[in-house]
């Protein structure tokens, strides 16, 4: 029987105040601190997948600070130096990755560790032993880590920056800003991402819904609240046509044209040899790419010679199937609920299906132009 | 005895079809396990023109008949390793039929016209793989060739006792055994080998390496059916799988050498190769780094302690039961086996086929845990011991 996807939300109180006899499928909690919480019941899940989104609203990359946030990534998860043995003596694992928009921690958990789970990722959100040789060290693992750097991820880096430089600078970072970093410098960035409102906990697999929301609540209660400006990040941006990438703008995740540009860009990816989309979840203004995996020249003519009737019907099981492909495993439904929550609370993965389902044609046919070079 | 001669020709001899029922599940999965012979470089370079051919077209089906049956619009998935081609296709849930049908043609009447075979040579050439990729692949070369060369391959390759099928998702057990096997009858295995026909076409020219380079022990292989199996598993999971792993803490933490490194069970046909693996840019002498990397690891195995052997079972057991990513378990052209409806339908096909028993994942685990200490170190002291340096 699939989940009923019902959402239930409680604006300033924990779960002890919302036991019912039936409970919903997915419980979401905002904090007192501006923090938010949200579990679900995933009853045929093998594991629970419990993700620590930190945004990066107070953090975001400038020149000088360009990487700190990933660095620090790499600090936090090693924790006190112990955490990756204790969690994986117990069939556990801890994930750690950064984007533009935040940076997610992921532990991995049989049904019955939620609490290991919980308090490795305490002990992640302390602020991590630092040195000049712990930053130089970590360094010259990032170098190594920027050397592997993909097809997808070269022509996404490419993409943003044509279409944003210094306004939205690569994840990864600046190695010559991460060497220079300063202990003060990384202190500060740290006490920013792990305040109240840049952070959100999801919680699912097989589990109670107000218990396991009362636990996770109280790991991030006691974050500080910062005062976070709202308003955009980003301004608006122009199609990047480069010769291995196409990119287009979209907005906000929950906007009608991001559903169709997901649309369109999967359904052109599926007639290329090797070819993917990439797009992080996001609330803010982003890019929508098109590219081979596979192949350094220029795009194929289909992109542009696409039969948009042809590629309408499929676009839209495609961009449908990625979402239901997400939600489907713990780990994946808990990424895309909490980088929307961490961003925007109000935004949910099921606003995308909503706008696929009322998709008309020629707003398909609006999203699948912003891809091609005949609609510029 | 003629009539009963014409009879058993007419019978399948397929191996069955394995059933992983899932009802609550969004689709149906159709995967097979097609058992590669072993196979000269220039022979392997070859087939993977004709499978990444085969599902642009079949004589039943253009690429969008197929996209138009399969769950999502997809084409079917066909990946060559070095001891299978693994088909897969996911239909919307309960198509069992269809997504036979679809199978069936693709395994025997693939059109592999001409151009397609040369656009399939031209972008195995020409496509650019990561460097995990070609750390896995080694450089591989690329062949034009033609459709007789393809349709002789397919004969020589394609044979029903070599195909092993499995579906899962929502079924009605036994129609897909009873559906495959209608649907293959009379399709004998030839009474004579094949032969793999001659290449004569230079090789196009390829990816060159990059400036990451592989750090590679490469263990001895090992057969499918090693009764050791678990064992050698368990040391490779303890020496290669997860941060706790002595590849990671030695080559990663203390050395800063690389930001990817793992143990690879790699396939290769009738067994199984131990690959320790790490990738390192800005690397002046791999082959020196080599020979540290084995004995700063021969040095941390004779150190172990049940704290170890702990760990690795907790590996075990995240990616046995779990499907952790970090597996060792590489059965697909460039990734491990995941814990997805697709990945876990065909391993209940590709699993008989490696080694004659059912996929178990339970009682690989419990033959693992009763590995001791003193079996641990010494099965991953011979690995380590005897591998090739490779970079």
């Amino acid at each position: 029987m699939l989940p009923v996807l019902a959402c239930a939300a409680a604006l300033c109180g924990l779960a002890s105040s919302q036991v019912g006899v039936l409970q919903p499928a997915r419980l979401r909690t905002l904090l007192p601190n501006g923090s938010a919480v949200l579990v679900e019941d995933m009853p045929q899940s093998r594991y629970t997948s419990i993700q620590l989104f930190v945004s990066s609203r107070l953090t975001r990359d400038t020149p000088t600070t360009s990487g700190y946030r990933h660095l620090l990534e790499h600090l936090e998860a090693r924790a006190d130096g112990k955490l990756d043995w204790e969690l994986e003596s117990k069939g556990a694992f801890l994930y750690a990755r950064t984007f533009r928009d935040f940076t997610v921690f992921e532990v991995r958990v049989k049904p019955t560790d939620l609490d290991l789970g919980l308090r490795s990722l305490a002990r992640v959100m302390k602020m991590p032993q630092l040195s000049p040789e712990i930053v130089a060290k970590e360094c010259a693992i990032i170098e190594q880590e920027e050397a592997l750097e993909d097809l997808p991820m070269l022509g996404s880096k490419a993409a943003w920056d044509a279409a944003y430089g210094a306004d939205a600078l690569d994840p990864l970072g600046n190695l010559e800003a991460m060497r220079s970093a300063t202990a003060g410098g990384l202190r500060e960035i740290h006490d920013k991402e792990f305040s109240g409102k840049c952070l959100a906990l999801t919680v699912v697999g097989p589990l109670d819904l107000d218990d396991a929301t009362r636990r996770a609540s109280a790991i991030l209660e006691a974050a500080p609240k910062f005062e976070t400006p709202d308003g955009p990040l980003r301004g608006p941006a122009k199609p990047v046509d480069l010769p291995t990438v196409r990119a287009a703008p979209v907005p906000a995740f929950s906007e009608p044209l991001t559903a169709w540009s997901l649309a369109a860009g999967l359904a052109l990816a599926s007639d290329m040899e090797g070819g993917y989309l990439a797009y992080t979840p996001s609330c803010q203004k982003a890019l929508m790419i098109l590219g081979s995996a596979e192949s350094q020249e220029s795009l194929p003519a289909s992109v542009d010679q696409a039969d948009a009737a042809t590629l309408f019907p499929r676009g839209r099981i495609l961009a449908r199937k990625w979402v239901s492909r997400q939600l489907a495993s713990a780990s994946g439904d808990g990424f895309l609920r909490g980088a929307l929550l961490v961003q925007d609370p109000s935004a949910r993965p099921e606003d995308l299906l909503d706008n696929l389902k009322t998709m008309t044609f020629p707003q398909f046919q609006k999203a699948l132009a912003a891809f091609q070079r005949a609609g510029k | 005895m003629i009539a009963l001669a014409v009879l058993l020709a007419a019978q399948s001899v397929a191996p069955p079809v394995r059933e992983l029922p899932e009802p609550a599940a969004r689709e149906t999965s159709i995967e097979a396990s097609v058992e590669l012979p072993k196979l000269t470089d220039d022979q392997f370079a070859a087939l993977a023109v004709v499978v990444r051919t085969i599902p642009k077209q079949t004589e039943e089906y253009i690429r969008r008949d197929m996209a138009s049956i399969t769950l999502g619009g997809q084409s079917p998935r066909c990946e060559l390793t070095p001891d299978h081609i693994r088909i897969g296709i996911a239909m919307p849930p309960g198509d069992v039929r269809h997504g036979l049908g679809i199978l069936e043609s693709l395994v025997r009447r693939p059109s592999l016209f001409q151009d397609a075979l040369n656009d399939s040579a031209d972008s195995l050439a020409t496509r650019r793989l990561g460097p995990w990729e070609m750390a896995l692949q080694g450089r591989v070369s690329a062949f034009r060739i033609t459709h007789d060369q393809a349709a002789a391959i397919m004969r020589y390759i394609f044979r029903p006792d070599r195909i092993y099928v499995a579906v899962g998702g929502q079924l009605e057990p036994g129609l897909a055994e009873s559906e495959w096997e209608r649907r293959t009858a009379g399709w004998a295995a030839p009474s004579r080998l094949e032969e793999f026909p001659r290449l004569h076409r230079p090789a196009l020219p390829v990816q060159q390496p990059g400036p990451v380079s592989t750090l590679e022990l490469r263990g001895k292989s090992f057969v499918s059916s090693d009764v050791a199996m678990s064992q050698r598993l368990l040391a490779l999971m303890a020496l290669g799988a997860g941060k706790g792993s002595s590849l990671f803490r030695i080559s990663r933490e203390t050395h800063a050498w690389s930001y990817r490194q793992e143990g690879v069970l790699w396939p290769v046909p009738g067994g199984w190769e131990p690959r320790l693996i790490a990738l390192s840019a800005n690397c002046p002498a791999p082959s020196e780094r080599e020979g540290a990397l084995r004995a700063d690891m021969l040095q941390d195995v004779s150190a172990w302690t049940e704290s170890d052997r702990a760990r690795a079972l907790g590996i075990a057991d995240a990616v046995l039961n779990r499907g952790l990513e970090f597996s060792p378990m590489y059965l697909g052209q460039f990734g491990p086996m995941s814990a997805s409806l697709d990945d876990q339908t065909f391993l209940s096909a590709y699993w008989p086929m490696k080694t004659g028993s059912t996929w178990d994942p339970e009682r690989l685990l419990t033959e693992m845990r009763l590995c001791n200490l003193d079996d641990l170190k010494e099965t991953a002291t011979d690995l380590l011991q005897t591998a090739e340096p490779i970079g």
